[in-house]
């Protein structure tokens, strides 16, 4: 066994381990994807119709005239203008780009339990004062016309102060609503827009819609405007024309930096390239192999054709086999040894005379039959 | 002088520095003036290479493929701990195991260094020169130098036709009347005489011995002892021929040494002459035969010039005063065969018997077996002609009264043992 080859079982009892660690890390990995995206379906999602969804709440809003649309990117939010209310539902997924388009939009906003960094971009003076507080039924306890209008309603989650409050506990409040844009947002976001934050978004979905007055809160808040923006923030990439160059990115020291990994690499080649002592060099013997000069000679019959000269040598060579078997001296001439073979084999003399002293092949096909016929006969010759 | 790998890793790092902290001709300057620093540190503290005082010792020869041990012994000198690495470097086909070993020597201490050798060639191997790097404290740069520790190590002849030795020992004994069996030839020398026990041969019983003993007498014999042999290797262009996996003269060294091992248990004087265009080894009347053979063919090497068969003959001549047998350990070339050996034959035969053992390439007879297309056939030919050459020059040599020895390179030594043998059982030494 010098063969390197390896079958299949040593293979596969090679590669088993690998194989068997990345299958079950797929297969926890698609389990975990599987288990968790069965958890909230379509949490907050207008078309869904499980317990976490809002579809409820978006037909009841087009029963009562409004028209909702689902929106995905920063541009459909840029382009909603006063008239139409945005609603963020997951304001923790929102990119800095679409934070950016809510901030600066000149429509109303609804957002459902923001950070402290969301609520301090899209209403400045409201702060985050609970992060979890009791969803209870609460009073309204203040007098903004839809929490008037609702009554007791099921909020709690994050509190917060500032702007006007509603449904408030020791906390903070549940709800809070600010009018009019951040002071630094651009001039185009009119004045008149107002910002709510709840802290839960108990009253938007389906199981606890109908509960309490919370059907009414939501569908005064949501349904004020004639269009609704439901922002369901996807993946975006930046924006044409706002790409920056890799230069602009990098620390502003970093021709310098180059310049001292380019004397790096030059101590790395001066490391490598001092060798330990010079090459030590040996004188080789000659190999030439002794078949060679036969060979070279063969090579050479072959291509002169020198199917004549070869075959006489090829009988010379027979002959000379040949001549102690048949008991006769080396330089017996061709009479006494084309009778000794016929003698021996029962071959006719004449036959015998042409195979050993005949004339030449004319051709390499002669050639080739000439020494298959010598050895058949040589061979005859020692058996009898 | 030497940086290692450090001092560019150090320098790839100050690229943070220079980048991020300091920009500008004043950052690059910082670094590099702290590098440049610690090199400059390290060169004068490290210790020198220059004091150090190196030894060697350990085999000096070897069979090829076995082992061969040599030790280093590195004598720090010097006030400053020597830490760095030592390169033994030896010539390839000496092949050392380890060349670079690690060095800590603390000032004043010597520490040892082991090294294998298995040489792949047969030869000397002389050991190239020492180098170290001592490194300094700082690990950023180091001294380097290096001494010539001579030593050589010789790989001697494998011997591998060593296993056909006890057979022909045995037969050897078998000659030598030691056993039971007689043999009587008729070169053999009368040693003496002792009772008939049965088995022996009636035709040694003395009948005169018989007639003044009461008891039947027979004669014993022995070989012919203290004779001499002289191999003359023929180390010319022929035999650097390679025939299977090696050169036409190793193979007759290997002959060479059965045959001179064989001859010295058996009594005879062996000496050995390797000749091109002149002497390259020689062997004259060693009490040892054996090792003083194997030694004198270790070095030798195929040259690639004509050998001088006239030159040869004379060498030989002026070599051996007494009878010898001669026996030429060269190629049976017609050309060379025809100008060089046979004019020099006869002032040769006259004093001594000779003998010439050849090496056959077995691949000629493969080559000569070829049928069945163009190819195979004109090689056949060509295969013939050379065999039948070669026999042509053997039958030539036969004719005039010198014993040849064709034989593949595996057979060619117990061959030639065994003709050497039946040489001195017939009694023509």
């Amino acid at each position: 066994m010098t063969s390197l080859h390896r079958d299949t079982g040593a293979v596969w009892r090679a590669g088993r381990t690998p194989v068997l660690i990345g299958l079950l890390l797929l297969l926890t990995g698609v389990l975990i994807g599987v288990l968790s995206g069965r958890t909230e379906p379509g949490f907050l999602d207008p078309t869904a119709a499980d317990d976490t969804g809002s579809r409820a709440l978006a037909a009841l809003l087009r029963d009562e005239g409004t028209r909702v649309d689902i929106a995905g990117t920063a541009a459909e939010i840029r382009s909603a203008g006063p008239g139409t209310t945005v609603l963020v539902p997951f304001p923790a997924r929102l990119a800095p780009r679409q934070l950016q388009a809510v901030r600066e939009s000149a429509a109303d906003i609804v957002v459902v339990a923001p950070g402290q960094e969301v609520v301090s971009a899209l209403a400045p003076p409201v702060e985050v004062t609970t992060l979890s507080g009791p969803v209870e039924v609460r009073d309204p306890a203040c007098d903004l016309p839809a929490a008037v209008r609702a009554g007791r309603v099921e909020l709690g989650g994050e509190l917060y102060r500032g702007g006007v409050g509603c449904y408030p506990s020791e906390g903070g409040a549940a709800l809070v609503q600010v009018t009019g844009a951040p002071a630094d947002a651009p001039a185009d976001a009119a004045g008149g827009r107002t910002t709510t934050v709840l802290g839960s978004p108990d009253i938007l979905v389906n199981s606890t819609l109908a509960e309490e007055g919370n059907a009414a809160l939501a569908l005064a808040l949501l349904g004020e405007n004639p269009r609704l923006l439901w922002f369901l923030p996807i993946l975006e990439g930046p924006a044409v024309g706002a790409e920056r160059s890799l230069t602009e990115l990098v620390a502003p020291g970093w021709p310098w930096g180059a310049a001292q990994l380019a004397v790096a690499a030059l101590l790395l080649i001066v490391w490598r390239a001092r060798r330990l002592g010079p090459v030590v060099t040996e004188p080789l013997p000659v190999v030439v192999r002794s078949a060679e000069a036969v060979e070279g000679r063969a090579r050479l019959y072959r291509r002169t054709g020198a199917a004549a000269h070869a075959a006489e040598v090829l009988r010379g060579a027979t002959r000379a086999r040949l001549a102690p078997v048949l008991g006769l001296p080396d330089t017996a001439g061709p009479d006494p040894v084309v009778a000794g073979v016929a003698a021996r084999t029962g071959r006719p003399a004449a036959g015998v005379h042409a195979l050993l002293y005949g004339p030449a092949p004319v051709d390499d096909a002669a050639l080739i039959a000439l020494a298959d016929a010598l050895d058949a006969c040589e061979t005859e010759v020692r058996r009898s | 002088m030497a940086l290692t790998g450090r001092t560019a890793l150090l320098a790839a790092l100050g690229a943070l520095v220079v980048g991020l902290a300091l920009p500008g001709w004043s950052g690059l300057l910082v670094v590099e003036g702290a590098l440049a620093l610690g090199v400059v540190l390290d060169l004068a503290l490290a210790a020198s290479v220059r004091g150090l005082r190196l030894e060697r010792s350990g085999d000096t020869s070897v069979r090829l493929g076995r082992e061969a041990t040599v030790h280093l012994v590195v004598h720090n000198r010097g006030p400053r701990a020597l830490r760095g690495i030592l390169r033994d470097a030896w010539p390839p086909s000496a092949a050392p195991d380890p060349v670079r070993h690690t060095l800590a020597v603390p000032s004043g201490e010597r520490r040892r260094l082991t090294a294998t050798l298995r040489p792949t060639r047969r030869g000397d191997r002389r050991a190239s020169r020492v180098t170290i790097r001592s490194v300094g404290p700082l690990g950023l740069a180091g001294r380097q130098g290096s001494h010539d520790v001579g030593w050589t190590v010789r790989a001697l002849p494998p011997f591998t036709s060593r296993k056909h030795l006890p057979s022909r020992l045995a037969r050897l004994r078998e000659l030598d009347g030691r056993t039971a069996m007689l043999v009587r030839g008729q070169g053999t020398e009368f040693d003496s005489l002792r009772e008939y026990v049965r088995g022996d041969d009636v035709r040694s019983i003395d009948w005169r011995a018989s007639a003044r003993a009461s008891d039947v007498m027979v004669r014993t014999w022995r070989p012919e002892r203290d004779r001499h042999l002289l191999l003359v290797l023929d180390t010319g262009r022929t035999s650097a021929g390679r025939v299977g996996d090696a050169p036409r003269l190793d193979t007759a060294m290997d002959a060479a040494l059965l045959l001179g091992a064989l001859a010295s248990r058996a009594g005879d004087r062996v000496d050995l002459l390797a000749y091109d265009r002149a002497v390259r080894a020689s062997v004259t009347g060693a009490r040892e035969p054996l090792p003083a053979l194997v030694n004198a063919m270790a070095p030798l090497e195929p040259e690639l010039v004509e050998t001088d068969v006239r030159g040869m003959v004379s060498a030989v001549l002026a070599r051996a005063s007494r009878r010898s047998l001669v026996v030429l350990f060269t190629g049976l070339d017609a050309a060379a065969v025809e100008e060089g050996l046979l004019p020099g034959l006869p002032s040769l035969l006259k004093r001594h018997r000779v003998l010439v053992a050849s090496v056959a390439d077995p691949r000629v007879a493969e080559m000569a077996a070829a049928r069945g297309d163009t190819v195979a056939v004109y090689e056949a030919a060509a295969a013939e002609r050379a065999r039948t050459e070669r026999r042509t020059v053997a039958r030539l040599l036969d004719r005039r009264g010198v014993t040849v020895v064709d034989a593949p390179p595996e057979q060619l030594a117990p061959a030639v043992a065994d003709t050497y043998l039946a040489l001195k059982a017939a009694g023509l030494l």
